[in-house]
């Protein structure tokens, strides 16, 4: 199991070294000359060349993605260019924003996702089975955004319960009530691929279970739904439920990005926009290497949580 | 290895409904997926006015105006003619990237599953540190690249799919190696180009198709989010996900009508192409049922 963990942490590396790679080749490629952008229209050739020697970008290729990688190792990720605020200060609290509304996304993608599958799959091939995975379908060729929209259109403008957009509202600060109120709809949006998916794996997961031989000579011995839902069908759905879970967390985060913007939620992606559109190169590689990090480190503790439900899986 | 991260609803490994209710199902799929590609490649003559003409004094107005079936967006222009046109780029964005994406796909697979296990393994490893990358940052770093438009989509799309891909078409060509008409034909002498294109290829091809299908609907979704976002088609033209944005301001001021029509377009063709992957999956690859 050691070996197995050392194994994928040295996998994770090489995967965030080659992301760091391809963060600094995509900006270093990308159209528009960020000096140009710092100094205006009117400056001369000679303070130009003379702020390119200043911020490095005179350099060859190696020496400018190593002298980067030495800082950002070293938690340094630059300034923004327009701002000249340290890319992290900006990054961070959007960051934060986005974890909340992630995290609140698996949330209502578990509680749901395992509720639907659980009663599908018990109910397999009946009409509340059809119907449930009817829904399921539809709403995985839902697109997110157009979701969002609807919900803002029934639940805030229409009906009036629930808070169309942003964080907090600025009257309540500071209340968690408020934070929650705000949190409801964006986290709906956020889950429903997430939910849809995690139903129908749970399903299956849970046909498979009910058809195997101790669960017959269970209920053969009288044992009672419930209690062979706990006893039996639990224990063996929580595998499937805790890696498609990560993997979706992992999705959830690329989704919410579409949610942020309906719901003009305060998170990561605004910042990444606004600094894409003001072609604020620090603000974009660190914003970048945040998600593909939180990707990367999702993937290897679902990976262990799996080897510690089942240690077969590390061979 | 876990299972890859996949952004896309998974194929259902029980099935819920009888064969004949799919059957049907696939039936309703292909007409309206013919429908919907009709109305693209005939816009320029079934839509009832110019898309990018707008009346400032029709402006807003709801479905069933004279003349104007789904009514009018915010700046007057014609809803039904937006929405043939906006097909064209919403089919292309959910099509050409899975096809350029499966072409790519076959080709590493092939090679990486029956050539050297040094190739093989480098083009795994290669795509394993491609699945760490979410599909947004794909589209982020294109756009710093080439700018927002329709190729923007398209690279992003495909470049984002060829590791789903690839695992697919890797894991059944590992499934393929070993049976007996691969050995008789490495014995009969056959080159390895033989063997990889003329017998391991058309055993491949079919749960390739049949996992690409299902593909184009989430495409067409995403496609559309990435043009919400502005990173996709440019006004004044217009996909079904610029129609969204475009249908928020008239959204506001309680005319829906707009929003509507464009998230039904999306969901009615993402769904059909959806069943039709499940159709093609019962028919062309019955084992996974």
């Amino acid at each position: 199991m050691i070996a197995f963990f050392l194994r994928r942490l040295t996998a994770a590396i090489l995967v965030l070294a080659a992301v760091t790679f391809v963060v600094f080749l995509i900006v270093y490629l990308s159209p528009g000359d960020p000096v140009k952008t710092l100094l205006g229209q009117s400056a001369t050739a000679e303070q130009i060349a003379d702020m390119r020697a200043r911020l490095g970008l005179d350099l060859p290729f190696h020496e400018q993605y190593g002298a980067w990688l030495w800082r950002v190792v070293h938690g340094d990720f630059g300034r923004s260019i327009s701002t000249q605020v340290p890319a992290m200060s900006i990054l961070l609290p959007a960051f934060g924003n986005t974890l909340i509304l992630a995290l609140s996304s698996l949330f209502l993608s578990l509680l749901f996702g395992v509720a639907i599958g659980v009663t599908s799959g018990f109910r397999a091939g009946r009409l509340l089975d059809k119907v449930l995975m009817f829904i399921t379908e539809v709403l995985a060729a839902t697109p997110v955004f157009w979701l969002g929209l609807i919900l803002i259109w029934i639940f805030a403008r229409e009906l009036g319960w629930l808070p169309s957009s942003g964080m907090r509202n600025m009257r309540a600060r500071g209340s968690n009530l408020d934070l929650l109120a705000h949190l409801v709809l964006p986290s709906i949006a956020a889950s429903v691929l997430a939910i849809s998916i995690i139903a129908r794996l749970v399903r299956g997961a849970v046909i498979d279970v009910l058809a195997s031989d101790y669960v017959k000579i269970a209920q053969a011995a009288g044992m009672s739904s419930f209690r062979i839902f706990r006893k039996q069908v639990w224990r063996n759905i929580l595998p499937p439920i805790v890696s498609v879970g990560g993997l979706q967390f992992g999705t959830l985060f690329g989704g919410v990005i579409f949610v942020e913007a309906v719901f003009a939620w305060p998170g990561i992606s605004a910042q990444l926009f606004n600094a894409i559109t003001a072609g604020d190169v620090a603000v974009i590689q660190a914003g970048v290497l945040m998600i593909a990090t939180t990707f990367v480190a999702i993937n290897l503790v679902v990976d262990m949580v799996l080897v510690w439900l089942n240690p077969r899986r590390a061979l | 290895m876990t299972m890859a991260p996949s952004p896309l609803p998974a194929p259902n490994r029980r099935p819920v409904f009888g064969a004949g209710f799919r059957l049907g199902r696939t039936a309703v799929a292909l007409v309206v997926i013919a429908f919907v590609v009709v109305a693209a490649l005939l816009a320029p003559w079934v839509a009832p006015f110019d898309p990018l003409y707008g009346d400032g004094a029709l402006r807003r107005l709801p479905p069933g105006t004279e003349g104007h079936l789904l009514g009018l967006d915010a700046q007057g222009r014609d809803v039904l003619s937006r929405l043939l046109w906006g097909a064209r780029p919403s089919l292309i964005a959910g099509i050409v990237p899975v096809a350029a994406a499966l072409a790519i796909s076959l080709v590493l697979g092939l090679l990486a599953g029956y050539t050297s296990s040094f190739l093989g393994g480098l083009i795994m490893r290669v795509i394993d540190a491609l699945f760490a990358f979410p599909m947004i940052l794909f589209a982020i770093a294109t756009v710093s690249l080439l700018g927002p438009g329709l190729t923007t989509i398209i690279v992003t799309i495909t470049i984002s799919l060829v590791p789903y891909m690839t695992r697919i078409v890797y894991g059944a060509v590992v499934g393929e190696i070993g049976k007996g008409y691969l050995e008789t034909a490495r014995l009969l002498g056959a080159s390895r180009s033989r063997i990889l294109f003329k017998e391991l290829l058309p055993n491949v091809v079919s749960p390739s198709i049949v996992y690409a299908t299902t593909l184009i609907g989430p495409m067409i979704g995403f496609s559309s989010g990435l043009s919400f976002l502005g990173l996709g088609i440019q006004p004044p033209n217009a996909d079904w996900g610029r129609m969204t944005v475009e249908g928020v301001e008239v959204f506001a001021q309680g005319a829906p009508h707009v929003v509507l029509a464009a998230g039904i377009a999306i969901i009615v063709t993402s769904l059909a192409f959806n069943w039709l992957g499940s159709g093609l999956r019962d028919i062309l690859d019955p084992q996974q049922g």
